[in-house]
């Protein structure tokens, strides 16, 4: 196994190691909770 | 072979045979390891070496066809970058000159000097028309081990600054030390050949070092692993991710969106999350309007602390036509996730208010004087998988072979 292989491999831990733990404790980058609600404007942006 | 000629050791009086007269200047002595002078007529002893670091796999003298050509191993080097080991053999053939071989854990690699010097940056050099790009490996090496003569005056304890330049499976080497600039094109050569070509034993250890700064034949190998790798683990990933987000529990509700004013507090349902932490998702479907848009905004509530996590929803959708011809944007349909929920019962509320556009105004009335209203189905569930984690994931464990390959194909155009 070379040296780049074992790297990309604790790189693949890393990786599935955060995105397991995020899913358990339901955290997300892209979750929509501290959107605020009031300050939108609507409507269409056709032009 | 010609030029050959017997010089004494200063250090052990052992007899040397000089096979590149004239051209070397350097010769490490065969019976105490001294590393001699030859440039001089009275042959000086330049420096003492430890006499059992020359277990090279071709010692010096050893002959071998190679390309069709016949050469003379007349010295070998290790070099190690502090982390990796390899060894470099000088071929000598008198008609020709000197060339080089490169062992390196069991890849082999043979190497001419180039007279004419590649052109470019830091990034990428062209060589005869060839893009080379910059390799990601590039140490400094210091030699280790001197056995045989060199045309140049070398010392255990050297150092030289290194770059490899790829296109393919060749490579330019550069090397940089005391003010000189070598250039070196490397191209593979199967092992099978040096075996054929110099006589050796397949399972001979010497063979078997790892290099990071030679191996990049071995390093291609790693490519179909590291798909197969990361379509394993995003599959596992994605798995484990569906066990983790639990439970499914769902409440449905309705909401007649007012123009002009907000329709507050509007219970959806009530749902219950199971695990320690659950995200809640909830899908917004407005009714088939047109140049319309809601505004909703979601309260979670939790009954035990009374406390609430707060989110905004929007369905909207737009059409017309214009000098392009007809148009429409927006969706019907939205989904808003909330994550970190705790343990716990919560009430699901929402606020909405109904927009027209371009002028936000009030609708025309029913025909009954009832003020019009968007009907928008609300429904919150639990154990909503968060794609956004999912699809980061298979991004960055993609990524890596990805730009492996980008970088291959690019080298190889």
């Amino acid at each position: 196994m070379s040296w780049r292989l074992f790297v990309y491999i604790l790189w693949t831990v890393l990786l599935v190691s955060g995105a397991l733990s995020a899913s358990y404790y339901a955290w997300s980058p892209f979750s929509d909770e501290v959107r605020g609600g009031h300050a939108f404007y609507g409507g269409s942006t056709h032009k | 072979m010609s030029g050959v000629r017997t010089v004494s050791c200063p250090n052990c009086g052992g007899s040397l045979e000089v096979r590149a007269a004239g051209y070397s200047v350097s010769l490490g002595c065969r019976y105490c390891g001294s590393i001699v002078d030859i440039s001089r007529p009275e042959v000086a002893l330049i420096a003492a070496y430890n006499r059992e670091a020359a277990t090279f796999t071709l010692p010096p003298g050893v002959r071998g066809t190679l390309f069709g050509t016949e050469w003379q191993v007349i010295g070998a080097l290790r070099r190690s970058d502090g982390e990796a080991t390899w060894d470099e053999y000088l071929l000598f053939n008198p008609y020709i000159g000197y060339r080089w071989l490169v062992a390196s854990e069991g890849e082999w690699q043979f190497g001419t000097m180039l007279l004419d010097r590649p052109e470019g940056d830091v990034d990428s050099v062209t060589w005869r028309g060839a893009r080379y790009t910059r390799a990601m490996h590039q140490p400094d090496a210091t030699t280790e081990t001197v056995v045989g003569e060199f045309y140049w005056r070398v010392a255990r304890g050297d150092r030289a600054r290194c770059s490899s330049f790829e296109r393919g499976n060749n490579s330019l080497s550069l090397e940089e030390s005391d003010g000189e600039v070598n250039w070196t094109l490397l191209v593979p050569v199967r092992a099978r050949e040096i075996e054929s070509a110099f006589g050796l034993k397949r399972d001979d250890p010497v063979n078997k070092r790892r290099s990071l700064y030679v191996s990049r034949a071995d390093d291609s190998d790693d490519l179909p692993r590291m798909y197969l790798i990361s379509t394993v683990a995003a599959i596992m990933a994605l798995v484990l991710m569906l066990v983790l987000a639990g439970p499914t529990q769902r409440a449905v509700g309705a909401i007649k969106a007012p123009f002009g004013t907000t329709r507050e507090g509007q219970l959806i349902g009530t749902i219950a999350i199971a695990r320690p932490w659950q995200f809640v998702t909830i899908h917004a479907q407005g009714s088939d309007f047109e140049n319309r848009w809601v505004d909703i905004d979601y309260s979670i509530v939790d009954r035990s602390t009374g406390q609430s996590v707060d989110g905004y929803g929007l369905v909207e959708h737009y059409s017309g036509r214009d000098s392009d011809g007809a148009w429409s944007e927006g969706s019907r349909a939205t989904n808003t996730q909330f994550g970190r929920l705790p343990r716990g019962t919560y009430d699901i509320y929402a606020d909405a208010q109904a927009h027209a556009w371009p002028v936000d105004e009030a609708p025309q009335a029913s025909g009954w004087n009832a003020p019009e209203v968007l009907d928008v189905r609300v429904e919150a569930r639990t154990g909503s998988v968060p794609w956004g984690n999912f699809w980061t994931l298979l991004l960055l464990l993609m990524a890596v072979p990805l730009l492996v390959t980008w970088r291959r194909v690019r080298n190889q155009e």
